[in-house]
C-alpha cells in the first residue's frame, strides 16, 4: 500500500513574545493511499497544528515529514507552494474563499496556478461543482453563500486538482446538522471514489464515519483506532 | 480568463472602485512625476543636446578675466583690441576668439526685423565650428561695412533667394552690405533670448590690433573669450600670467603720467580668471540651479515613494488572507506578485501620464517662469530620455510595490494568516515598517522644507527689499544718437555749461514737457531704478586708498521727486546747477568711505579730488544721501559707494525720467513725431515705465520665490496625503478592533485619542531625526550650492510647528471619518 504521509517524531513550537508553546509534542504517524482519518482531541491541543504542518502551510520545528515520498525538510517557498498544489487540497474551517472572485474562479485557482488550460479548466471546474452539487451557483460570489455552500466550494476548490491527500479542518465546524451532514456525505463520497483524506473534527458522530481515528491530547497522540477497513 | 489578465481588469476597476489608493496613488505620483521629469527633461536637454551651430564644442573653452568691483559686482576686461592682443601672446595655446550678442532691431526693405547681433572676431567660424552657407567667409579683409545673416533671417527677409548677397540692411541708422548667410548660431551664453534672426558684425583682429584702445576701460564688451585647442582640454593661462599679460599690455598702449596711473589702478584691483568648459560656461548658473533641483526633487520623489509604499503597505496588509489563500492553493511567490503587479499597473500608467502632462505643462510654462535668459530654452521639450525615465521609474516602483505585496505573509507558516478570523491581523503585522517608512519621510520633508523656506525667504527679501526711493509714477525714455560724428561732437564739453549736449538735454526735456501732459522731466539721465552702472576709480588723496565708486546724475529736483533721505547737508540748487559750480552730492557709504572718522554733518564743505582732470579743482561735498538700490531682484546689492553729480555725460544714448501724476501714462507716440522733426538725427525711442524696469528686475527672484512655493506646497501636500493615508488605511483596518472596543464601551473621541497616542511617537521621532538631519544635511548642501542662504533657525521652528499641525489633522480626520461612520455596523454584518 502506498505512503501518502509519513511522519516521524513531530514537534512544533510557537515561539511567542513572552511564552513559549509547545504545540506538538512528537508525532509519529503514517497514513496510507485511500484512507480515511479523523484526528480528534479537546481545542487547543494541536489539531489544526498538525494539519497545516501535513499540509504545508505550516513547518515543523522538529522531526521528518514525507509527503507522497518527498522530504520536506529544507524546501523553498516555492518548492513547497508547489508540491501544495500538486499533491493536496486543503479545506479551511473558516472556508477563506476570496471574496471578489465568484465562485468558478475560486474553484479554478489551483489549475490556474497550474498552468492548465482553459477548456480543461472549464472541463474540471464543472466536473467537481457538480460533484458538491454548486453548478447553479457557480457566477455567484462567496459572501452570497450560505455557510454550507461556502463549505461545499472549499471542498470542491480541495477537489479539483484531483490531490493525493484532502485536509479538511472541522468541515461541519460552522454548520447546522443538516449541512454537516451533508457536507460529510460528500467526503464520505470521495472516500470511496478513492480520496485519501485526513479531516479534523472534534464531533464524535462524524469521527466515526473515518476508517481510522487517531485522537490527540496535548500535542502527543494517546489513541489510535482502526474503525473498518480501507475501501 | 488567465488571473493576469483578470488582475489587470481588476487594476482598471480599481481606479474607480477603490478612490483611497487609486487617487494618492495619481495624484502623488503624478504630481512628483511632473516635477522629476521637467528637471530631466531640463538638463538632459541642457547638458546633452548637442548645440545649435557650435560644432566644435569638443575642443573649445572659454576663458574669463574680470575687475572684481565689490563683492558681487565684476567687469570682463576683454574687447576685440585685448582678444586680438592675447591671441598673439597665448597663441601656443589654441586659437582665440571672441563673441558677443546684443539685441538688435535692423531694417530691409522698410521693415523691422529684430535680431540677436553678434559682434564678433574674424575667426569665429573656425573656432565654433559653424557652417557659412554662402557667401564671403568673415575673414576677408576690411569687414566693417559688411553685415552676415543668419540663415533664418535670410529665410524670413528674402525668402532664401542666391541674391541675397550684396543686398542692403539697416542698422543703428547705418547701411550695411550683406556678404553672406551663416547657420543660425543658438548656444552662445547671453543674458537675452538669442533669436534665430541673426546679423553679425565681424572685427578682423589683424587690423583691431593696429588702432588705439583705451585700456583704462573696463566695460564688459566681451564677457568671454573662446579658445579652440585640440583637445579642448588646453592649460589657460593663469592669473599671474594674465596680469603679466595685462602689465605688458598696458605698457605697450599707453605714454607718459598715464601709464604709472593706469598699472597702479589696474594691479590695484582684485582680479579674477575663469576658464571652463564652453558648455558650463553657457550653463552658467543655471548649472547650479538644475543641480539643487534635482536634489529637491529627488527628495520629493522619495517622499513620495514612501508615502505610497505606507498606503499600498496597508492596502497589501488588508488582503493578507486573499494572498495568502493564493498561496496555499498554490500560487508561486512570483506569481502572486507579479498579479499584484498587474493589479498595480493601469493605475501607475495613469500616474506616469498624469506626470508627463504635469511636465508638457511645466515645460511649456518655463520660458514665463525662467525668463528668456535660459540658455537653449526653445530646445527644451518632452524628449526621449524624459519618456524613457518616466517609463523606468513608473515599472521601477510598480515592481518595487509588488515585490512588497507579501511583506506581511509567513511564508513559511501560512497557516497563521489562515486560521485567523481576518479580523485581528493587524496585531501581527509588519507595523514597524509602515511606521519607519513614515518617520523616513517626515525627516525627509522636513529637511526640503527647511532648505526651502530658507530660500524663500531670501528671494522675498530680494523682491521686496527697501531700495531707499520711491518710483512713483516714473518713466524712463531712451534715445539713441545715430551717427558716431554727432556722438563725438556731444561728448566734446571742454566747458559743461554751455556745451553741446547740455543744450540738447534741456531742448529735448522741454520738448517733452511741452508735448506730455502734465510731465515732469525729472532729470536727463536715468532713475534711481537702472540697469545701467557707471563705475569710476580714483586714488584718496587723504589715505591713498583706492575707492571705485558709482557716478550717478542729481538735478535740483531728483532726490525730493524719489523721496531719496537727504541725511546732511542739501542737494544743489538750480543756480548752483546753472552756475555749472564743483559740487557734488555723496550717498552715505561714499562719505563713510572717505571720510570715517567724520560725522555726516562734518563732511559736508569737505573736498574730494577724484583727479579727473590733472589740475582740475576737487569737488565739494554739499550734502549726503541716503544709500539706494539701484538694481534690485538680486540678493546682496551691489554695495558701491556713490557720487552725484549734475553733469551729465552724452554718450550714444541718451535718458529721461518723467514723472506723471498719478494715474496718468504716456507713451512714445504722443511726442515722437514733434521729437523726429526738431531732432532728425535722435533715433529708436523708447518710453517704459519704471514699475515695468523693477518687474523685469526682479523676476528672477519672483519666480524662484514661486517655484520654491510651489515646491513647498507639494511638500506638506504630500506629507499630508501620506499621513492621511496610513491613518485612513490603518484605521480603518483596524475596524474590528475599533468596533469591539466601542462595542464594550469606549467613546468615540477616546478612540481618536487612541489612535492619536498611537501617531504621536511617529510624528516625535520623525520630526526629532528630521530636525537632526535638516541641520546636518542643510550644511552640507549649504556648501554645495551658493545659492542657499545661511540657516535661520526659526524659520526651520515655525516650520516644523506647520509639519506638526499638518500630521496631526491628517491623522486625526481619517481617524475620525472611521470612527464616526459607525464601525459597529462590520460587527453586526457577519
Ligand atoms: N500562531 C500561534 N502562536 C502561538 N501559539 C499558537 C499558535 N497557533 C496555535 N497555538 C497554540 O498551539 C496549541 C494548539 O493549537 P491548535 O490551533 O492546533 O489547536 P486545535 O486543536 O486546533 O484547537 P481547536 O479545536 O480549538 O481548533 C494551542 O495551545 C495554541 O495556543
Ligand atoms: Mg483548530
Amino acid at each position: 500500500m502506498r505512503k501518502v504521509v509519513e511522519m516521524n517524531n513531530i514537534h512544533k513550537r510557537y515561539d511567542g513574545q513572552q511564552i513559549e508553546t509547545h504545540a506538538l509534542q512528537g508525532i509519529s504517524l503514517e497514513i496510507n493511499s485511500g484512507e480515511f482519518v479523523a484526528i480528534t482531541g479537546p481545542s487547543g491541543c494541536g489539531k489544526s497544528t498538525l494539519l497545516s504542518i501535513m499540509g504545508l502551510m505550516d513547518s515543523a520545528s522538529e522531526g521528518e515529514y514525507q509527503l507522497a515520498n518527498i522530504n520536506t525538510a529544507g524546501l523553498k517557498v516555492d518548492q513547497r507552494t508547489q508540491i501544495r498544489n500538486e499533491h493536496i487540497g486543503y479545506v479551511f474551517q473558516s472556508f477563506n474563499l476570496i471574496d471578489n472572485l465568484t465562485v468558478f474562479e475560486n474553484v479554478a485557482l489551483p489549475l490556474e496556478h497550474r498552468g492548465t488550460s482553459n477548456s480543461e479548466i472549464k472541463q474540471r471546474v464543472e466536473q467537481v461543482l457538480t460533484q458538491v452539487d454548486m453548478l447553479h451557483r457557480q457566477n455567484y460570489r462567496p459572501n452570497q453563500l450560505s455557510g454550507g455552500q461556502q463549505q461545499r466550494i472549499a471542498i470542491a476548490r480541495a477537489l479539483v486538482g484531483k490531490p493525493d491527500l484532502i485536509l479538511v479542518d472541522e468541515p461541519t465546524g460552522n454548520l447546522d446538522s443538516k449541512n454537516g451532514d451533508q457536507v460529510m456525505a460528500l467526503l464520505e463520497q470521495l472516500n470511496k471514489e478513492g480520496s485519501t483524506i485526513v479531516m479534523v473534527t472534534h464531533d464524535s458522530r462524524y469521527s466515526r464515519c473515518a476508517n481510522r481515528q487517531i485522537q490527540l491530547l496535548d500535542g502527543r497522540i494517546v489513541t489510535e483506532q482502526q474503525l473498518k477497513g480501507v475501501a | 480568463m488567465s488571473l493576469m489578465k483578470k488582475s489587470l481588469q481588476n487594476g482598471v476597476a480599481r481606479i474607480f472602485a477603490l478612490p483611497r489608493l487609486s487617487i494618492p496613488l495619481i495624484l502623488t505620483l503624478g504630481l512628483t512625476l511632473g516635477a522629476v521629469l521637467s528637471v530631466i527633461a531640463i538638463s538632459s536637454t541642457l547638458l546633452y543636446q548637442p548645440l545649435q551651430g557650435v560644432n566644435n564644442e569638443q575642443s573649445l573653452q572659454t576663458f574669463e578675466y574680470r575687475f572684481k568691483m565689490s563683492e558681487t559686482l565684476s567687469v570682463s576686461y576683454w574687447n576685440m583690441n585685448r582678444l586680438a592682443a592675447m591671441r598673439e601672446r597665448f597663441a601656443e595655446m589654441g586659437e582665440w576668439a571672441g563673441i558677443s550678442p546684443d539685441d538688435q532691431d535692423v531694417t530691409i526693405n522698410d521693415t523691422i526685423y529684430p535680431t540677436t547681433s553678434y559682434a564678433a572676431s574674424d575667426n569665429i567660424l573656425t573656432v565654433l565650428g559653424a557652417k557659412l552657407l554662402l557667401g564671403d567667409d568673415v575673414t576677408m579683409a576690411s569687414p566693417g561695412d559688411y553685415i552676415w545673416i543668419s540663415e533664418s533671417l535670410w529665410q524670413s527677409a528674402f525668402g532664401g533667394v542666391k541674391s541675397v548677397l550684396g543686398k542692403q540692411l539697416t542698422a543703428n541708422n547705418q547701411n550695411y552690405t550683406i556678404a553672406g548667410v551663416i547657420e543660425d548660431v543658438m548656444a552662445i551664453k547671453s543674458n537675452q533670448e538669442i533669436l534665430n534672426q541673426q546679423v553679425w558684425f565681424i572685427s578682423n583682429l589683424t587690423e583691431v590690433k593696429l588702432l588705439p584702445d583705451n585700456v583704462g576701460v573696463i566695460r564688459n564688451d566681451i564677457d568671454f573669450l573662446l579658445v579652440r585647442s585640440d583637445n579642448g582640454n588646453a592649460q589657460l593661462p593663469t592669473l599671474a600670467q594674465t596680469d603679466e599679460w595685462l602689465v605688458n599690455y598696458i605698457t605697450d598702449n599707453v605714454e607718459g603720467d598715464n601709464r604709472q596711473m593706469f598699472l597702479d589702478f589696474l594691479s590695484n584691483t582684485n582680479k579674477e580668471v575663469i576658464a571652463r568648459s564652453f558648455r558650463s560656461n553657457l550653463l552658467g548658473e543655471t548649472e547650479g540651479l538644475i543641480i539643487a533641483l534635482f536634489a529637491a526633487v529627488i527628495g520629493l520623489l522619495l517622499m513620495a515613494t514612501l508615502n505610497l509604499l505606507n498606503i499600498f503597505i496597508a492596502h497589501y496588509q488588508s488582503r493578507t488572507k486573499e494572498f495568502a489563500i493564493q498561496l496555499s492553493v498554490g500560487a508561486s511567490l512570483l506569481k502572486v506578485r507579479t498579479m499584484v503587479f498587474c493589479e498595480n499597473l493601469p493605475s501607475f500608467i495613469l500616474a506616469a501620464i498624469t506626470g508627463l502632462l504635469m511636465t508638457g505643462w511645466a515645460l511649456k510654462s518655463l520660458p514665463i517662469i525662467a525668463g528668456d535668459s535660459m540658455p537653449m530654452i526653445d530646445a527644451i521639450s518632452i524628449n526621449v530620455t524624459t519618456i524613457a525615465a518616466s517609463i523606468a521609474i513608473v515599472l521601477m516602483l510598480s515592481v518595487l510595490f509588488s515585490a512588497l505585496a507579501l511583506v506581511d505573509i509567513d511564508k513559511k507558516a501560512l497557516a497563521n494568516n489562515l486560521n485567523s478570523s481576518g479580523k485581528g491581523i493587524q496585531a501581527q503585522s509588519n507595523q514597524w515598517l509602515s511606521r519607519v517608512l513614515m518617520v523616513v519621510q517626515l525627516s525627509i520633508a522636513s529637511v526640503l522644507l527647511t532648505a526651502s523656506v530658507m530660500i524663500t525667504m531670501q528671494s522675498y527679501q530680494a523682491v521686496y527689499q527697501d531700495l531707499g526711493y520711491d518710483i512713483g509714477n516714473s518713466f524712463n525714455i531712451t534715445m539713441d544718437i545715430a551717427d558716431d560724428e554727432y556722438i563725438a561732437q556731444l561728448r566734446d564739453w571742454e566747458q559743461y555749461q554751455d556745451s553741446e549736449v547740455k543744450t540738447l538735454l534741456a531742448d529735448v526735456s522741454t520738448l517733452i514737457e511741452n508735448n506730455v501732459a502734465d510731465s515732469n522731466v525729472i532729470i536727463p539721465d536715468f532713475a534711481p531704478l537702472s540697469a545701467s552702472l557707471q563705475v569710476m576709480a580714483f586714488q584718496s588723496e587723504e589715505s591713498g586708498q583706492r575707492v571705485i565708486y558709482q557716478i550717478r546724475s542729481l538735478s535740483s529736483k531728483f532726490f525730493s521727486a524719489f523721496n531719496m533721505k537727504v541725511l546732511a547737508g542739501a542737494n544743489l540748487t538750480q543756480a548752483q546747477i546753472d552756475n555749472d559750480e564743483e559740487r557734488i552730492v555723496i550717498d552715505e557709504n561714499m562719505a563713510r568711505t572717505m571720510f570715517p572718522d567724520l560725522s555726516l554733518d562734518e563732511v559736508i564743505g569737505k573736498t574730494i579730488n577724484f583727479g579727473n582732470s590733472p589740475d582740475g579743482p576737487p569737488s565739494i561735498v554739499n550734502g549726503i544721501v541716503a544709500n539706494t538700490i539701484s538694481q534690485t531682484g538680486i540678493a546682496e546689492p551691489l554695495g558701491l559707494p556713490a557720487v552725484y553729480s549734475h553733469r551729465i555725460n552724452g554718450g550714444s544714448n541718451l535718458q529721461f525720467t518723467v514723472m506723471l501724476p498719478e494715474g496718468k501714462s504716456m507713451s512714445a507716440d504722443m511726442f515722437e513725431t514733434e521729437l523726429k522733426r526738431q531732432f532728425p538725427r535722435l533715433a529708436n525711442l523708447q518710453v517704459r515705465p519704471l514699475t515695468e524696469i523693477w518687474l523685469q528686475q526682479t523676476l528672477n527672484q519672483r519666480v524662484s520665490l514661486w517655484i520654491v512655493l510651489l515646491m513647498t506646497g507639494l511638500t506638506l501636500f504630500l506629507a499630508a496625503i501620506g499621513v492621511a493615508g496610513l491613518t485612513q488605511m490603518t484605521t480603518n483596518h483596524r475596524k474590528y478592533e475599533l468596533a469591539v472596543r466601542m462595542a464594550t464601551g469606549a467613546k468615540q473621541m477616546k478612540l481618536v485619542n487612541y489612535i492619536l497616542k498611537d501617531a504621536l511617537w511617529m510624528l516625535v521621532v520623525g520630526l526629532g531625526l528630521g530636525f537632526i538631519a535638516s541641520v546636518f544635511t542643510y550644511q552640507q548642501l549649504e556648501q554645495q550650492l551658493e545659492l542657499l542662504p545661511s540657516f535661520n533657525w526659526l524659520a526651520m521652528s515655525v516650520l516644523d510647528l506647520a509639519l506638526v499641525s499638518i500630521v496631526m489633522l491628517s491623522v486625526i480626520m481619517p481617524a475620525w471619518r472611521v470612527i464616526s461612520a459607525d464601525p459597529m455596523q462590520a460587527l453586526r454584518q457577519e
